[in-house]
């Protein structure tokens, strides 16, 4: 059994632009689940029914539902029951944004759950909107517990990323498969994309490391 | 007599089926130290932040420089952004100091002061900071404009909110228990802090429990019991010849040590 590493570097290309693919997917969906997550978790802390209870669903309908069978419902269901046809990427991106908007409006919920009523009072005091409050006292002192956790997301993002493919999105698991397949080497090119995915992983959470100090310099000055 | 800086007329507040204020009638005129002494739970912070209406009293006028700002307006005037613009005037007018200081930790001394100069009043960051730091320095901690409050003691964060209040030039500061978080040996510094403000005639409200800064500052004391204003005169008279039958048992009972 030898590891032939020359077919892994012949197909560099391929895997280096669904490397690419994985991390636009991940990203966007990050994004769409860091906006939307938002709103959700301001309704769900709303006391009124109509404010919180559809946010109570949405969380409990996505948190309940199984990505694979998000997408495919999506993009083959959509299709067929209302004659919407997603593009697989655009599929892809929404399903993944809109699953994890349910956990991430969860990481917003206990983020703003941190900032004490204090907070509010003496910023209302001193005059303050209401929205200046939030952006100005509230949002950033909520971010500082919110950045770790939507990091983790994000982290479960990429790798959850790996099954787009079943839509036809050509991400690095979908270009390890075809390869594979097509140099009946499977021991190559899933450890290609294993290492490439624990690469993805170790970089991005050294990044998040640096975001994150830069909100709790107030707390590190305290050496904690 | 000196201008009416503050008319409170028939506050009335209840939380659920607790009546917290009973029907608080109280004039507070310029210059003047109004300290607020009574039984915790009885209502003296609940009348305080009906003062700049962080609680909305359930009735009664809160009159700030002639006008009454307890005012619920109607939608129409709530979507032009007058009730808010009213409420924005009034809390940028009055100052307020709290027990637990309430300063924004991910904002250095300087930025805590310069928030609400540069939010509210709409004043350029650079004048913003040149009156903060200005403000910082009187108070003593000139040299910690760039400390997050974390990193200073109890008395430095409760003088940091109070030049934060300060610093937007208030026409009315209110005092909310502001030494009872404080380490003893620390006090005093707070109390001499207020001492100097009243001097310089600032009108101020005080809730406290320190007597002998109501006896040697306050203009007026104020006795809060059960929602009511039981009692209320010049200090020396309240302190030592109370009229009323609880007036004298609370005293009694706080100055016995």
């Amino acid at each position: 059994m030898t590891f032939r590493l020359d077919l892994v570097w012949n197909a560099r290309l391929p895997l280096l632009h669904g490397t690419l693919v994985t991390i636009e997917v991940a990203l966007l969906a990050l994004g769409v689940a860091l906006i939307l997550g938002l709103p959700v978790a301001l309704l769900r802390a709303s006391r009124l029914p109509v404010f919180w209870l559809p946010a109570f669903l949405f969380i409990q309908f996505f948190r309940g539902t199984s990505l694979y069978v998000l997408i495919l419902w999506v993009f083959f269901g959509l299709a067929i029951a209302l004659d919407i046809n997603l593009p697989p990427f655009t599929a892809a991106v929404l399903c993944l944004g809109l699953l994890n908007s349910a956990y991430m409006a969860e990481v917003y919920r206990t983020g703003l759950g941190t900032v004490g009523f204090g907070q509010y009072e003496a910023a209302r005091a001193l005059g303050l909107s209401n929205l200046s409050t939030f952006r100005l006292i509230v949002l950033p002192q909520a971010l500082r517990v919110v950045i770790p956790s939507a990091a983790n997301l994000f982290v479960d993002m990429l790798k959850d990323a790996a099954i787009v493919g079943v839509v036809g999105v050509w991400d690095l698991m979908k270009q390890a498969d075809r390869l594979t397949k097509f140099h009946f080497r499977p021991f190559e090119f899933y450890t290609a994309s294993a290492v490439i995915y624990f690469l993805l992983v170790l970089g991005f959470s050294r990044l998040v490391s640096v975001i994150e100090r830069h909100y709790s310099r107030h707390v590190q000055a305290r050496g904690i | 007599m000196a201008e009416e800086i503050l008319k409170l007329v028939n506050i009335t507040k209840s939380f659920g089926d607790h009546q917290v204020l009973k029907g608080i009638n109280l004039t507070v005129h310029r210059q003047e130290v109004v300290v607020i002494i009574g039984p915790s739970g009885q209502g003296k912070s609940t009348l305080l932040r009906c003062v700049n209406l962080l609680e909305w009293p359930d009735s009664g006028e809160v009159i700030f420089l002639g006008k009454n700002y307890a005012v619920k307006h109607s939608w129409q005037d709530r979507l032009r952004g007058r009730g808010q613009e009213d409420l924005r005037y009034l809390r940028t007018h009055i100052g307020m100091v709290f027990q637990h200081f309430n300063l924004f930790p991910h904002l250095t001394a300087l930025q805590n002061c310069t928030l609400g100069l540069e939010q509210a009043l709409k004043i350029p960051k650079a004048e913003a900071e040149q009156r903060a730091k200005a403000q910082l320095e009187r108070v003593g901690l000139g040299d910690k404009l760039h400390a997050y409050p974390d990193t200073l003691s109890g008395g430095q964060k409760q003088r940091v909110a109070i030049a934060r209040s300060l610093v937007m030039e208030p026409k009315l500061m209110l005092f909310d228990e502001v030494t009872s978080a404080l380490d003893p040996e620390l006090i005093g510094g707070i109390l001499a802090e207020m001492k100097r403000l009243a001097e310089e005639g600032m009108t101020m409200i005080v809730v406290t429990h320190e007597m002998g800064f109501a006896r040697e500052v306050g203009s007026r004391i104020v006795f809060l019991c059960e929602g009511q204003i039981i009692e209320e005169g010049p200090c020396d008279q309240i302190l030592t010849h109370p009229q009323e039958p609880r007036t004298r048992q609370f005293l009694s009972a706080i100055l016995k040590h």
